[in-house]
């Protein structure tokens, strides 16, 4: 049934022809008529937009049509009326209208009261008497009179005022509860239904009988329920052949607010979402409710979005705004505030019957004037003001707005399809278009304007302009009341005010009319209103022109007072001149005479002083007289000495300036003379320093090259093994006096090899473990050896002596023999089986013995954290896992694949540094998630690594290679530093002691080389192959003392020192016996011997 | 009745929920319990199977939605067990089992891109609730599991379902005679003083037969009224069966009736001719 109808009316209740639509209340509607059959009236009463009139006309009415009401007739009369301004009338109006009568008579009738209006219907051809046979019983008819919008009895000021109701709203009243009393007394077919708003129904006291009659009737409309709203959402699309999907029904019963206007805001919604749905043609959806702005676009699928965005794009940017806080509430405010957009296009395009000469600015005005001429606020709450258009545009009041205009611009929300003011417009019908003046306007319903935030905000300016027009009429009616007296017109500063005020409203006589609430008629209040609109203007001006006046009169006076105050202060200003003058005049006289008092005696007294002091200056001038005679004798006889002398010194002082020249030429070159030979000292100076270090090197070099020729003879006396120490003792005794580096390769090898071959020196005795495949040294000095089956043996050393502590630990011997076993710390150790298992033990926790990797990959090696929280494990085929050592077992706390074979693994507390055989080091950090880095450590692309050493003290992280190359990576910056030879065959393991600062390494051809690396350019130590028993090293161990401790693939265990002075025990044990001079001269040559 | 939903026994499957609706769930549990439900739950038990029988015994199930994602929408599985009996939920729902899905944080779209997505795929017999009171929660699904049950009726199968008004019982009874030599119709006349449910029996018949006639002579008016009535409270557009209006032309004009679209035809003739017009259009909606 697609064909154009909606099943939702949207704002405007459902009518009668809609009652196929109106679902939800089939409930309700059952009880009222129950209620109605037996009481023969309902009084409907329920919240504002609960749905009251429509439940009466799209649910009981139809359903009584139906026959489903047990009454006397097949058919029914309905008499159906809204009080309006005058309950009496509208009633009787009705009443003529449904029952074929005239208007004036029924209205004369019905005043009567009581009885009146069971007497009309039971007079009437519609009402049978006696027994009913078929064809009486089609032709009479049952009466129902339904009172809607009963509250306007209350609402409007007409029919109830001060407390009061008007007499015809009484009478309306008695006709209509005498009418029950009656058709309950004779069982009439005569029934009554009211509606009204609950929130009146205080006000139902006022009228005598009626709140029994309520109490004995009464339906209070609930609230839907879930299950029923769902059917007034689905079930009118269904009956229409459309549909609503179950996810847009489950959002929209979520999002309906509980409370006011619940069922209209929901109907209003469906009726846009039907039209935006092609008229039912698709499926009601999410999309839709988001293109009439009643949900956020987030809730839609991303194609939806994506159409949703292309559709959004085309709208107006008026209209997007309302898109910005989505929601069911906000559907009704989009929907309006797009028709008040809107309104001034469609009036050009549509009212052609009207003159088009306003603006859109003046459209959006007559819109506001509109509505708040249809709302008002009563006890504070909004509502609905019907109005005539007559009425709207005498509120206007401007020359260029007609009828015609109003009713062209505010005739968008008056078509079929918006239906937001009453009357509607239909389409193609003029009459309903161009309405005349007299027609009543009115909001469809007043969810309108809870909903529309536009409207709200001109009913508070209206609340506002209300409030302050009664308080200017006070003042007003105060003037008038006092016969116009000029003292009570308006002071400046309520002038001020009310003249802000009148500007901003603008009110004209029609304005007055809304809010007028006296007892006139239209007519009567009009004329009144325009001879209050004239006192307005009136008492405006005259309060104006008097507040000038007054304002000129204070402006003169200030003026005058002004002056006087101005002549005061002058005056008052020169005699005060005056008289400061005189005082400060009097005060310099004073101050002046006491000064001159003071001079006067001062100079009296210097006067006595003079006199005293010119008294004895005469005396001792009369002395100096006389003794100036004297000296003037004297003084005659001196000058004519002094002029003989001064010829005699002229003459000297003429020979000494000569003299003076000379000794000045020769002291300049003397100077230069002195510069000169200071300079040949210094140089002379520099030679010697130069000699004297040229000699110290000489002397040094000189030294220990004798050294080293005593060490390369030592290492020559094979066949003599005591020849062999003395000569190396020589050496040593001979570095030791010159104060010579003892740390020659040479002299290391020559000791070591005197000490081994006097057998003050060996590989460890009586390790009695076959097979060892690691080891370690604990902090006091015991080896710990493990073998082939996880045995575990303990030595203590003495000597080089070795002795068994305790048993052979044997319960963890396995029968797969171990691949490879590394110590992690001195009582820990990790080793993989043939098998593939990795297993972790802990010799100080004696139980453990825990199988941690299973059939996975050979361990390559494995590593300690320095704070012995972790162990990292590397193995062969590049996997890097790091377990924590409270729980090895447990699941590790890092696994990193690097998809490369690994030679070695170093880490710190919270770094790795993992080196594969090709010579890459791969750094990270696995306590956090960052990505390893990748360092290349040396160029060659065909060389292997073997091991990797950290020297974190230098910050720098070695490797040695199969070409015997050392290669290092600074860790700081993470570059490669130089490179250096360990050794000219392939280097196989590497141990660094941080306490000396030796690293150590061993390569195929059976050596060992410790670089000093707190001075690389020092040369190296080698222990050689004699010292290994020529065997190849298969493990190296520093201890804490920096002793190297060294496995080889004889199963012998090795250790030495890494410092020549370290052995001055065992070269000094068997007291060699010093070299003579004759062997001496033998060793060296005899030139030699005599210069040492 | 709204006093009856006490009395309802009523088996709710309290879902699994993730861990921070776990005090949301605790309420919601002591607020089933005040409202005399059967609780069950899983209790820990892990084996689908086992979960399964107990949700299908129970009559609705609840699912609770959080911040955490319960479901994984990327078709590689589901995350929890919370989103198990989700799954489970969605295979069970129908017109006997509801699954009732409750997010008590309220609206949080763009928090939560899951939920809406659980929004989208909401379809029948699927309640989603984001009231944030467990009591409101609760209240609504008691509503919706307050299923009325209709009384049964004597229900007969048949071609037609033939209405009239008792006032026109002589006409109607010739009529229904003609008919029945070619169809079988099932009858019945409305009286105003009948005691009958008339709106339940006739939604139930309706369903049961071909077509529904309601036929007038001197009841025009109350004809229409009635036709649309039962129209309206047999699903309208989406029924089954075709409703008629016919009448006789001696009492009434066609154009003089209200007739409203969603009525299949209206039929003003010369009432001997009335039982052929019916047939006609009967064979009419069945070759349809």
């Amino acid at each position: 049934m697609k064909n154009g109808i909606c099943p939702y009316p949207g704002l405007r209740p459902f009518t009668e022809e809609e009652s196929i639509f109106f679902k939800g209340r089939d409930l309700h509607i059952r009880q009222i008529v129950k209620l109605l059959e037996e009481n023969k009236m309902a009084f409907i009463t329920g919240a504002s937009g609960d749905g009251k009139s429509s439940m009466v006309y799209a649910g009981v009415v139809p359903y009584i049509r139906a026959g489903f009401f047990k009454a006397k007739f097949n058919n029914w009369i309905i008499c159906d009326f809204k009080p309006q301004r005058n309950p009496l009338a509208s009633l009787a109006e009705s009443t003529a209208n449904e029952m074929g009568l005239d208007y004036e008579n029924t209205l004369r009738e019905l005043g009567k009261g009581f009885s009146s209006l069971i007497d009309i219907y039971i007079n009437s051809s519609h009402y049978i008497k006696g027994e009913l046979d078929t064809e009486t019983s089609n032709k009479g008819k049952n009466l129902l009179i339904i009172a809607d919008q009963f509250e306007e009895v209350f609402t409007n000021s007409d029919n109830f005022n001060d407390g009061k109701p008007s007499d015809e709203s009484y009478t309306a009243i008695n006709l209509l509860l005498e009418t029950v009393r009656i058709s309950i007394a004779k069982n009439l077919p005569v029934y009554v239904i009211f509606t009204m708003r609950s929130d009146y129904i205080s006000n139902c006291t006022v009228f005598k009988n009626l709140p029994e009659f309520i109490a004995y009737s009464q339906f209070f409309v609930p609230q839907l329920k879930r299950t029923e709203i769902r059917q007034v959402i689905e079930e009118p699309a269904a009956l229409a052949g459309g549909s609503v999907s179950t996810r847009l029904t489950e959002v929209i019963i979520n999002n309906l607010n509980s409370g006011f206007d619940q069922l209209p805001v929901l109907q209003h919604a469906l009726n846009l979402l039907w039209k935006m749905a092609g008229n039912g043609e698709k499926q009601l959806d999410l999309i839709h409710l988001a293109k009439i702005a009643g949900i956020s676009k987030d809730v839609l699928s991303p194609e939806e979005q994506k159409i949703f965005d292309n559709w959004f794009e085309t709208l107006p940017d008026y209209r997007k705004k309302y898109y910005e806080k989505p929601d069911l509430n906000n559907v009704l405010n989009t929907h309006a505030g797009t028709l008040y957009e809107s309104a001034y296009d469609y009036f050009m395009q549509n009212a052609n019957w009207a003159e088009k000469s306003i603006t859109r600015q003046e459209s959006k005005e007559i819109i506001e004037t509109v509505f708040k001429s249809l709302t008002k606020i009563d006890n504070n709450r909004q509502v609905r003001n019907r109005c005539t258009l007559k009425e709207i545009t005498g509120i206007i009041n401007k020359d260029n707005i007609t009828n015609a205009t109003v009713c062209g611009v505010i005739n968008i929300f008056r078509t079929p399809e918006n239906t937001l003011i009453r009357p509607f417009s239909e389409e193609g019908n003029l009459e309903t278009q161009y309405i005349s003046g007299d027609t009543v306007l009115d909001v469809t319903h007043e969810a309108l304007i809870r909903n529309w935030k536009m409207l709200s905000q001109w009913d508070l300016e209206e609340q506002a302009n209300l409030k302050d027009y009664n308080d200017f009429n006070s003042q007003l009616q105060r003037w008038i009341s006092r016969d116009n007296n000029p003292e009570y017109l308006l002071t400046s500063g309520s002038y001020s005010y009310f003249k802000n005020w009148y500007d901003k409203c603008r009110p004209t006589p029609y304005w007055f009319v809304k809010y007028d609430n006296s007892k006139q008629t239209q007519n009567q209040k009009l004329k009144y209103a325009k001879f209050q609109y004239e006192n307005c203007i009136n008492f405006l001006e005259q309060s104006e022109t008097a507040i000038q006046a007054k304002e000129r009169l204070r402006k003169r006076r200030i003026q005058t007072y002004l002056v006087l105050a101005l002549v005061f202060i002058a005056g008052l200003a020169g005699f005060s001149y005056w008289a400061m003058d005189e005082r400060k005049n009097a005060m310099i006289q004073k101050e002046y005479a006491d000064k001159q008092t003071i001079v006067a005696k001062e100079q009296k007294q210097d006067a006595d002083d003079a006199r005293a002091i010119a008294d004895e200056e005469r005396r001792n001038a009369e002395v100096q007289a006389e003794r100036a005679l004297e000296s003037a004798r004297e003084a005659m006889i001196a000058r004519n000495k002094a002029d003989i002398e001064r010829k005699k010194a002229l003459a000297a002082k003429a020979e000494a300036d000569a003299a003076r020249a000379e000794a000045e030429r020769n002291l300049e070159l003397a100077d230069e003379r002195r510069i000169e030979l200071e300079q040949k000292q210094k140089e002379i100076e520099a030679q010697i320093t130069a000699t004297e270090i040229a000699r110290d090197s000489a002397k040094h070099m000189f030294n220990v090259a004798i050294s080293n020729v005593y060490a390369i003879k030592a290492r020559n006396q094979a066949e003599n093994a005591e020849l062999s120490l003395r000569i190396v003792k020589e050496a040593y005794d001979l570095n030791e006096k010159n104060n010579v580096n003892q740390n020659t390769a040479e002299l290391y090898d020559a000791v070591l090899f005197a000490l081994e071959k006097n057998e003050l020196i060996s590989p460890v005795n009586n390790i009695k473990t076959d097979g060892i495949k690691a080891f370690s040294v604990d902090d006091q000095n015991h080896i710990i050896v493990i073998d082939q089956f996880v045995r575990i043996t303990e030595y203590s050393i003495n000597d080089y002596q070795a002795r068994q502590v305790g048993e052979t630990r044997e319960k963890y011997a396995t029968k797969a023999p171990i691949e490879k076993a590394i110590f992690i710390s001195p009582h820990q150790i990790v080793y993989s089986t043939k098998d593939k298992k990795t297993c972790f033990l802990d010799l100080d926790r004696d139980e453990q013995k825990v199988v941690i990797e299973d059939n996975k990959d050979f361990i390559e090696s494995a590593c300690i954290t320095p704070d012995k929280r972790y162990v990292v494990l590397a193995y062969q085929r590049g996997t890097i896992v790091t377990r924590s050592l409270d729980d090895v077992k447990s699941y590790p706390i890092d696994i990193k694949k690097l998809n490369r074979n690994m030679s070695d693994v170093y880490c710190t507390d919270n770094e790795i540094f993992a080196l594969s055989i090709t010579g890459i080091v791969t750094r990270w950090n696995f306590t956090t998630e960052n990505r390893p880095m990748d360092y290349k450590i040396i160029d060659k692309s065909d060389e292997r690594s073997f091991a990797l050493a950290a020297i974190p003290d230098k910050h720098l992280i070695s490797a040695c290679f199969s070409d015997g190359s050392l290669q290092f990576l600074n860790t700081k910056t993470n570059t490669r530093e130089d490179q250096m030879l360990g050794s000219h065959s392939k280097l196989e393991h590497l141990v660094y002691c941080q306490q000396t600062g030796i690293l150590a390494m061993s390569s195929a051809d059976k050596r060992i080389s410790l670089i000093n690396t707190n001075n690389f350019n020092e040369k190296p130590l080698f222990i050689e192959e004699h010292s290994l028993n020529n065997s190849k090293v298969k493990n190296l161990y520093f201890n804490k003392q920096g002793v190297l401790y060294a496995l080889t693939d004889d199963n012998m265990i090795h250790y030495w020192r890494t410092n020549i002075r370290d052995y001055d025990n065992e070269l000094k044990r068997n007291n060699p016996q010093p070299l003579s001079e004759e062997e001496k001269s033998l060793i060296l040559g005899r030139e030699f011997s005599k210069t040492n | 009745m709204f006093f009856d939903l006490y009395n309802q026994q009523i088996k709710v499957y309290l879902a699994t929920g993730t861990n921070d609706v776990e005090s949301n769930r605790y309420n919601l549990r002591t607020v089933l319990e005040k409202a005399g439900m059967t609780i069950l739950q899983s209790d820990g038990e892990t084996d689908e199977n086992i979960i399964f029988s107990k949700m299908k015994s129970a009559n609705c199930s609840i699912h609770i939605l959080g911040n955490v994602n319960i479901y994984d929408t990327d078709g590689s599985g589901y995350k929890s067990m919370a989103g198990i009996e989700y799954r489970m939920a969605r295979k069970l729902r129908s017109k006997d089992y509801k699954m009732f899905v409750w997010n008590p944080i309220g609206k949080i779209y763009n928090v939560n891109a899951y939920i809406n997505n659980i929004r989208r795929d909401i379809v029948e017999n699927t309640v989603y609730s984001d009231k944030t009171s467990p009591i409101v929660f609760v209240e609504e699904l008691r509503t919706i599991m307050n299923v009325k049950q209709s009384a049964r009726n004597d229900l007969k199968n048949a071609d037609i379902f033939f209405l009239y008004n008792e006032i026109d019982a002589d006409t109607a009874e010739d009529i229904s005679n003609m008919l029945q030599d070619v169809q079988s119709i099932i009858k019945l006349g409305i009286s105003m003083s009948h005691n009958v449910d008339y709106n339940d029996y006739i939604n139930q018949q309706l369903a049961n037969t071909k077509m529904g006639v309601v036929y007038y002579n001197y009841a025009a008016d109350w004809a229409v009224s009635f036709a649309r009535q039962v129209w309206k409270d047999t699903g309208g557009g989406s029924s089954q069966t075709p409703i008629i209006v016919v009448g006789n032309e001696a009492h009434a004009k066609k154009e003089e009736l209200k007739i409203f679209d969603g009525i299949l035809d209206c039929v003003v003739d010369d009432y001997t001719r009335i039982p052929l017009d019916i047939k006609i259009l009967f064979d009419k909606t069945q070759t349809k």
